[in-house]
């Protein structure tokens, strides 16, 4: 199970980081170690499940950086920090910005692997929530503009008559693209249709 | 003089006569005796000359003021030259109280009969009729004198024709000039009677022609011929814009003998106008003055003419001169009359001028003036003074009432003589006469009593200070003594309670910054350790771990085991040289020595330490040797060591009672060129204490204590080349001895480092 999760490692110092990069593998963790920041934020967004082992205090960008550029690229794995120390300040910053922990060096590996079982837990449920996502996107991808239109009322509670009249047409051709809609949407019940577009839109 | 004019109109009448009647031959006869007289004065000359006769012929009497001026004056011109000698002789023509005829023929026999043997030199004719009679008698009587005569008014035609022998002076008569200027002063004048009576008739003739063509138009009316009564009558009415001129008047009533300046005063007296007269006898009887003839000027110019003469010169070599007049007033008419002295003519002579109270006065009133105003000057600056001084009262009342001070005026016993005391330094304010040690406790009394014992005057104030118990707590007071003067002595208190504690907060408050700065370098300084010592600890931790996993596990890799174990035996070494990298760090710091000495160094610490001694009531001594040699070492780091052990004490007789809480520093000179300096108290001691641990970093015994002030001082101490070690007290406490090297020895000299500290 944690062949599947790939974990980034960066810290500046090359033992601390050839020695977590060690400890992983020996767990089973396929790892790939970054000296600097740069050097990571270079590499191809890997699409598989992982986890980013951050060190916070680095020479040029320090973790608290290198989270708040992920942020933005929307890398969809979830970050670990590292501390040479309890510093507070930092590990609320780190943590209000989404940080799945805050371990202080030197970390005992039960707590790393711990906190690396909640990483993967969580890269899995983004991964899900991806998958779904895209799902939905595919279903929707076959509906006409008209049929389209139509669910998205449906969705809002709207009864046929009043479809009809908010798209300027009559009740029976609201009716024949719900019907078909339903089926490409692979729906059957008003709720399934609900959730499928709240799935999206989340 | 004014027999001249009286005399004249009849003169010539009676010399045609006279001439007549002697014959010449008369005169030669008499002139042998006098030849031989001649010869016998001129042979006499030759060894020594005889004696000059001169002989001064007056008219009237020996009583009229002028002949007798006059002739006074010519006697001075003799007296002036004592190499002259003169016999000198007035005679008089008696023509005032007899007829011309008879008075020069009673002349010429008394003459003849006195000057029997006695040649004349010289004939002084005064006045014109007197001149007649000289030329008249000259051939009997004086047939080898020479002749000096004056005249006045017109010149005389018989000067002409006196030949040689004579000279003279013709002075004017001042008619004219003196109606002059009468006019000047009285412009409004319209008519002036001229009194102008002589002894035989008018004298009319004489004035008219002199007033003939004045320059202001006036009427001129002559009186003469009038009785002195029937004169008076008409001068009593004359009217207010006329003037009188009193030419002269003589009576002419047989039996009512008045002289002619008896005349001008009886004239002046009822005269309702200004009266201007002619002569100088004039002024005085009442006359305003004119432009006078001078009987003094005439006498002492006739002298000198005359002693010309004597002196060898020919009496035809000198020319008949004019003698100037006088412009001479009564200062009691011009005042009487309003006349402005201003207008009258430069060179005025003023008689009966009462000298103003100024004048005679003059000394005294200035005298008196310089007085006043010296006084006044005087009083002036006492007043100024007074202001001054009430100002400086009351500004010095303002800042006493500002001054929040007691002050206390006493005598050198210690009693009261004066107090200021705005508020209650004391019990009850002091009564003047009670005693120091009535109003304040007992040793403030002593203090202040030891104050005045020291204190000398010219030097600055003792202070000293005491505290009093209070229910509101401990007031603290500050007095100063000076010498006020006068044997007195001048107390000073001064409530300071206030300034003490804010001191004392102040002090607890640096004292507690000191800690927490203290501690908050300690904090950075072990943070920075534990970021380096924690990466490869992190690095140590996680290869042994996965080295352990590998090996636990089935087929160990045994080539990943054998890179993570190197990897731990890397990060051990980078461990190691971050503890040695931050002891070299301190190993950097080395001591600037120079030579010090020690004594001062502690001294100048406990200055330092004084008010935090004073505060906790510690006993403080100080046991310092003499003639200790210079230690080698940095003054602050030591001043820094004393203050820490200092404090030590302090902090460890906190729980002692501030009776018995007794501290010491003292220094000594140890063999082996050290210097041991000793801090002792009277606190809790060392019982309980871990000795070994004692100096050793964040050690401590005490609840707010860091652990940090012991182990830098050793560490301080061993920078030095020294020793820090502590032992139990004799009598309780503990003490704390380091030693310093001497300056110069091996052991100063050495580098020695701060190896203690980390």
């Amino acid at each position: 199970m944690n062949a599947e999760l790939r974990v980034f490692v960066i810290d500046d110092e090359p033992i601390v980081a050839r020695a977590l990069e060690r400890l992983l593998r020996s767990n089973g963790f396929p790892a790939e170690v970054f000296t600097s920041p740069a050097a990571f934020l270079e590499r191809p967004l890997y699409e598989g499940l992982g986890c980013v082992l951050l060190d916070l205090r680095m020479p040029g960008l320090d973790g608290l950086d290198v989270q708040q550029i992920l942020a933005q690229r929307g890398t969809p794995h979830p970050i670990v920090f590292l501390s040479g120390e309890g510093d507070v300040p930092s590990a609320a910053r780190a943590m209000r910005e989404g940080a799945l922990d805050f371990l202080v060096k030197p970390v005992d590996e039960e707590d790393l692997l711990a906190a690396l079982a909640r990483a993967g837990a969580r890269a899995r449920a983004l991964a899900e929530r991806r998958d779904s996502e895209r799902r939905v996107e595919e279903r929707l991808s076959r509906l006409t503009k008209r049929e389209r239109e139509v669910v998205e009322l449906v969705a809002r509670g709207l009864l046929n008559k009043q479809i009809a009249y908010e798209l300027g047409t009559v009740e029976k051709t609201v009716k024949v693209h719900r019907g078909r809609a339903m089926k490409k949407l692979e729906v059957d019940s008003v709720a399934a249709l609900v959730r499928l577009l709240a799935t999206r839109e989340a | 003089m004014l027999w001249t004019e009286t005399i004249l109109p009849r003169v010539e009448g009676e010399t045609r006569a006279s001439a007549g009647r002697f014959p010449v031959g008369g005169g030669v006869a008499a002139r042998a005796p006098i030849c031989l007289a001649l010869w016998l004065a001129s042979s006499a000359t030759a060894q020594e000359r005889p004696p000059r006769t001169v002989v001064s012929v007056h008219p009237g009497t020996a009583v009229f003021t002028d002949n007798r001026e006059r002739d006074a004056a010519i006697r001075t011109a003799f007296l002036a030259r004592a190499d002259l000698r003169v016999d000198y002789f007035a005679e008089y023509l008696e023509v005032d109280r007899f007829s011309w005829k008879q008075a020069s023929l009673a002349l010429r026999d008394s003459i003849r009969r006195k000057y029997q043997g006695r040649p004349i030199d010289l004939v002084i004719a005064n006045t014109t009729p007197v001149f007649r009679f000289v030329l008249q008698e000259r051939s009997e009587l004086f047939p080898d004198a020479a002749i000096v005569f004056f005249g006045v008014g017109r010149p005389d035609p018989s000067v002409r024709s006196a030949g040689a022998g004579v000279t003279g002076l013709e002075t004017d008569a001042g008619y004219r000039d003196t109606v002059a200027l009468a006019l000047k002063l009285h412009p409004e004048t319209e008519r002036i009677f001229v009194l102008a009576e002589g002894l035989q008739g008018s004298f009319r003739e004489m004035v008219e022609p002199a007033l003939r063509d004045l320059p202001h138009p006036v009427e001129l009316t002559y009186i003469d011929q009038l009785s002195i009564d029937d004169l008076l009558q008409s001068i009593r009415v004359v009217p207010a814009s006329s003037l009188v001129l009193y030419v002269q008047y003589m009576q002419t009533e047989p039996g009512r003998l008045l002289y002619q300046q008896e005349v001008a005063r009886l004239v002046a007296e009822v005269s309702p106008v200004p009266v201007y007269g002619v002569t100088e006898s004039q002024v005085g009887s009442g006359i305003v003055g004119g432009l006078v003839r001078s009987p003094e000027i005439l006498g002492s110019r006739l002298g000198e003419i005359a002693v010309e003469i004597l002196d060898g010169k020919r009496a035809q070599d000198i020319p008949i001169a004019g003698v100037p007049l006088v412009p001479m007033f009564d200062w009691r008419q011009i005042e009487r009359w309003n006349i402005s002295p201003a207008l009258l003519p430069e060179g005025s002579v003023f008689r009966f001028r009462e000298p103003s109270a100024w004048e005679r006065y003059r000394r005294y009133i200035l005298i008196a003036i310089a007085v006043f105003a010296l006084q006044s000057l005087t009083i002036a600056a006492l007043l100024f003074q007074r202001s001054r001084r009430r100002e400086t009262e009351a500004r010095n009342a303002a800042i006493l009432k500002a001054i929040p001070d007691r002050m206390f005026l006493l005598n050198r016993d210690g009693v009261f003589l004066d107090a200021h005391a705005p508020g209650s330094a004391v019990e009850s304010a002091p009564v003047p006469g009670s005693h120091l040690r009535d109003i304040f406790p007992a040793d403030a009394a002593a203090a202040i009593e030891e104050g005045i014992a020291r204190s000398k005057s010219g030097e600055s104030p003792d202070v000293s200070e005491y505290s009093v118990d209070r229910p509101d707590g401990t007031h603290h007071f500050e007095a100063r003594v000076v010498p006020a003067g006068g044997g007195h002595i001048l107390a000073i208190v001064r409530d300071i309670t206030a300034r003490r504690r804010a001191e004392t907060a102040l002090h607890h408050a640096e004292g507690e910054l000191r800690r927490v700065s203290r501690l908050a370098l300690l904090g950075e300084f072990t943070a920075s350790i534990a970021h380096e010592v924690r990466q490869p600890l992190t690095a140590i931790l996680m290869n042994a771990r996965s080295c352990l996993k590998r090996l636990s596990g089935e087929g160990p890799d045994i080539t990943e085991v054998e890179a993570g174990l190197a990897d731990i035996v890397d990060a051990s070494r980078r461990a190691e040289e971050v503890i040695q990298r931050n002891r070299e760090l301190f190993r950097n710091q080395r001591v600037e020595k120079a030579a010090l000495d020690i004594n001062d160094v502690v001294r100048e610490a406990v200055e330092l330490a004084s008010t935090r001694l004073r505060d906790q009531h510690v006993q403080f001594a100080m046991a310092l040797a003499r003639d200790l040699p210079p230690v080698s070492g940095d003054r602050v780091e030591l001043q820094q060591v004393l203050l820490n052990l200092i404090a030590n004490g302090i902090e460890a007789m906190e729980a002692v009672d501030p009776a018995s809480r007794r501290a010491q520093v003292s220094t000594l000179l140890e063999d082996g060129g050290m210097v041991r300096v000793s801090v002792s108290d009277s606190g809790v001691g060392l019982e309980g204490v871990d000795r070994q641990r004692l100096f050793t970093l964040a050690y401590t015994t005490k609840p707010t204590g860091t652990g940090v002030g012991l182990s830098i001082s050793r560490s301080i101490v061993a920078a030095h080349g020294g020793r820090l070690w502590a032992e139990p007290n004799e009598g309780g406490g503990a003490v704390f001895h380091f030693t310093v090297p001497v300056y110069g020895t091996a052991a100063g000299d050495e580098e020695a480092e701060l190896s203690a500290r980390v």
